[in-house]
């Protein structure tokens, strides 16, 4: 479990990316971290890792505190950065030099996971392309069965084949034990893959939802004219008419939209708190 | 007038489902591909396909054998078709009313037209 | 398993820094080994045997440990290789400590012993050339000996290797980019910034001076000639400690301290 309490954080003291934030994630789920550009969702996700320390506030994870770097943490987590990097070995020298740090580690795994993301042993690795080198990482933070899991915009720099067994292999790979937290502003790559949305916004929590609870709460629908604005959070014009995104009072269950949904709740986070509360 | 973009998903994969079996691609009584299977196939989050399973359970249209996995009850059919008909019902009939509507199509010409589709399609 | 230093798991980290990068690694020792040869090689002839000596050893010892220690941190240039660094299950302790065994440590024994070797080698060469018949052969043969790595020289070479590899693992942790540039102009500006503050400190409490070497001496003139101001013994041993010993180990300290607190 990752427990952030009043994090306030800025790379430099006069501006704060993020003022007084609490939130808390748990295991069994893949949790999507929306935010526009510049919003600061790498930066929380680097707190989490121990690579940032807040200024203020506290992270708990599991009973460590992340700056602390100790060991016993960093071998149950695994961040893969937007841009990875890999070194000029091949395949097997990088597995012998760096798996034996993670005891979770299954070789057996990796090698199906290089399989699936269509990965072949062709000699060092940074002659690969990037896609190619992304991928491999991914196959390599997976192979290593942490707990915990954060990925930075992981579907940037893939093919569209490469986007699909992405897909597959998060969906095959989530247990109760474990937590997926993926970070992008390509949301409809991930679309089915998350059940539970953070949205995050000039320094601030907007949302922590999972989607059985948006669904509750908000109905996306298409109407021919609006009757009640009160209701509604956000609309946009569609081939059929009028998307809305609106309040749920007649219990309705409609199919989430992430983007609307991620355009409704930063363009009107009042109205999303109070049908939120 | 009031369009639902597409029902929930897991209400979707529960139709899904459904359909495998009205289409006799899977058996009554037989075991179904297991959730995370599925989940992977459809590139869906394994929880989004549990709560499918967990409403096709609740309807009894499937059933859990711990240890081995989901199967189609016996008796599945009717219930199947309870619910395909009130999705149907629900989201697919009111679109196809009102565009027969605007259309100005002749209502009767549709009973026509349906026994037409019916030979032509199902009765061999 | 302890979170502060695990001995297997500081031999895995050892190996994967050596072995992660082995052209930089190992491409770059052997430059300096085979430069430091050339230098040794090409001195003798211009400035003299004993001369070149010096030149080699100073210039191998304190050059090419603080080359490789502008090396053993440098990954953050990048944002990829500092995040999986840092976030690479081993005791910030343990990376401290592997960056400043191979910098101070390794290549310094592997230095002095490549060092030893080719100076033996070239004295043995220089005492077979010698004429034993000729007039000046007992001058000539004591004039060139293998340089002593507990003499005079080296000893006043050891306190700057140390200093030179203790600042720049300092700094190329402040600094993440081109941190050997950058150091090497912080450490002359200090130079000469205590230098100038030396001289200006001497001025005051002597007047004229001449000259004020940093923390030895300082010469004024008398009269026409120059008299040399000399700490009284113990304090100048004492001093002397100080700077070579207790100041660089200060500065190992504080890029420990300076390894914790990296943020990135």
């Amino acid at each position: 479990m990752i427990q952030i309490e009043n994090l306030s954080f800025g790379y430099s003291r006069k501006k704060l990316l993020y003022k007084n934030l609490s939130l808390t994630l748990g295991e069994g789920s893949i949790y999507g971290l929306l935010g526009k550009n510049g919003a600061g969702k790498s930066t929380l996700l680097k707190n989490v890792v121990g690579l940032l320390f807040p200024t203020e506030g506290t992270i708990t994870i599991n009973g460590y505190s992340p700056k602390k770097r100790l060991p016993s943490f960093l071998q149950t987590i695994y961040f893969i950065p937007e841009e990875v990097n890999v070194p000029g070995l091949t395949i097997h020298k990088y597995m012998n030099l760096f798996s034996p740090f993670y005891p979770g580690f299954n070789k057996e795994q990796f090698f199906n996971y290089l399989d699936q993301l269509d990965i072949k042993d062709q000699g060092k690795l940074n002659t690969l392309s990037f896609g190619q080198q992304k991928k491999f990482i991914i196959a390599f933070a997976l192979a290593c069965n942490t707990k915990i899991l954060l990925l930075d915009e992981p579907t940037n720099g893939l093919d569209i084949p490469s986007k699909i067994r992405f897909r597959k292999l998060i969906s095959s790979v989530l247990d109760k034990e474990r937590m997926i937290i993926i970070s992008t502003h390509q949301i409809r790559d991930l679309d089915n893959l998350i059940d539970r949305v953070v949205i995050v916004d000039k320094g601030e929590l907007l949302l922590n939802a999972s989607i059985t609870e948006i669904a509750q709460k908000l109905c996306f629908k298409t109407v021919s004219s609006i009757t009640d604005k009160t209701k509604i959070l956000y609309t946009e014009e569609s081939l059929k008419g009028l998307s809305v995104v609106m309040e749920n009072t007649e219990d309705e269950d409609s199919k989430i939209d992430l983007e609307q949904l991620f355009n409704g709740i930063t363009e009107n986070p009042e109205k999303a708190k109070a049908i939120f509360q | 007038m009031d369009f639902k973009e597409n029902p929930a998903i897991y209400i979707q994969i529960a139709e899904y489902v459904c359909e495998q079996i009205l289409l006799k691609k899977w058996n009554l009584g037989e075991k179904i591909i297991s959730i995370r299977d599925l989940a992977i196939s459809m590139e869906v989050n394994p929880n989004t396909v549990q709560r499918a399973y967990d409403f096709l359970q609740q309807r009894e249209i499937i059933t859990n054998k711990r240890g081995v996995g989901y199967f189609t009850e016996e008796d599945a059919m009717e219930r199947i078709l309870s619910f395909r008909r009130e999705q149907f019902m629900e989201n697919e009939l009111p679109v196809f009313m009102r565009n027969i509507y605007l259309l100005k199509i002749d209502f009767n010409k549709i009973k026509a037209l349906f026994d037409q589709f019916v030979k032509d399609n199902f009765k061999n | 398993m302890n979170n502060t230093f695990n001995l297997r798991r500081f031999g895995l980290l050892f190996k994967k820094t050596l072995l992660e990068r082995p052209v930089q690694m190992f491409g770059f020792t052997a430059l300096i080994l085979a430069f430091i040869f050339i230098v040794y090689a090409l001195a003798k002839t211009l400035i003299g045997f004993n001369a070149s000596q010096n030149l080699a050893f100073i210039w191998g010892l304190i050059g090419g440990s603080f080359f490789l220690a502008s090396f053993v941190f440098n990954y953050f240039a990048s944002n990829a290789i500092g995040s999986s660094y840092l976030t690479l299950p081993a005791s910030q302790l343990e990376k401290w400590l592997c960056g400043v065994l191979i910098a101070a440590v390794l290549y310094p024994i592997i230095f002095m012993t490549f060092y030893r070797l080719m100076d033996a080698s070239f004295v043995y060469l220089f005492h077979k050339s010698l004429d034993p018949a000729g007039p000046f052969y007992k001058q000539q043969y004591q004039s060139v000996n293998i340089f002593s790595f507990n003499g005079i020289i080296a000893w006043k070479v050891y306190p700057m290797y140390l200093f030179a590899v203790a600042a720049m693992l300092v700094g190329s942790l402040y600094f993440n980019k081109v941190a050997l540039i950058k150091v090497s102009l912080a450490i002359c500006c200090l130079i000469i910034g205590s230098y100038l503050l030396n001289w200006g400190f001497a001025k005051m409490f002597f007047g004229p001076v001449n000259d004020a070497t940093i923390f030895y001496n300082v010469t004024i003139p008398v009269g026409k000639e120059e008299g040399s101001i000399m700490l009284p013994e113990k304090i100048s041993g004492f001093a002397f400690n100080i700077v070579s010993y207790v100041f660089p180990a200060i500065l190992f300290v504080t890029s420990l301290i300076r390894f914790r607190e990296k943020e990135f």
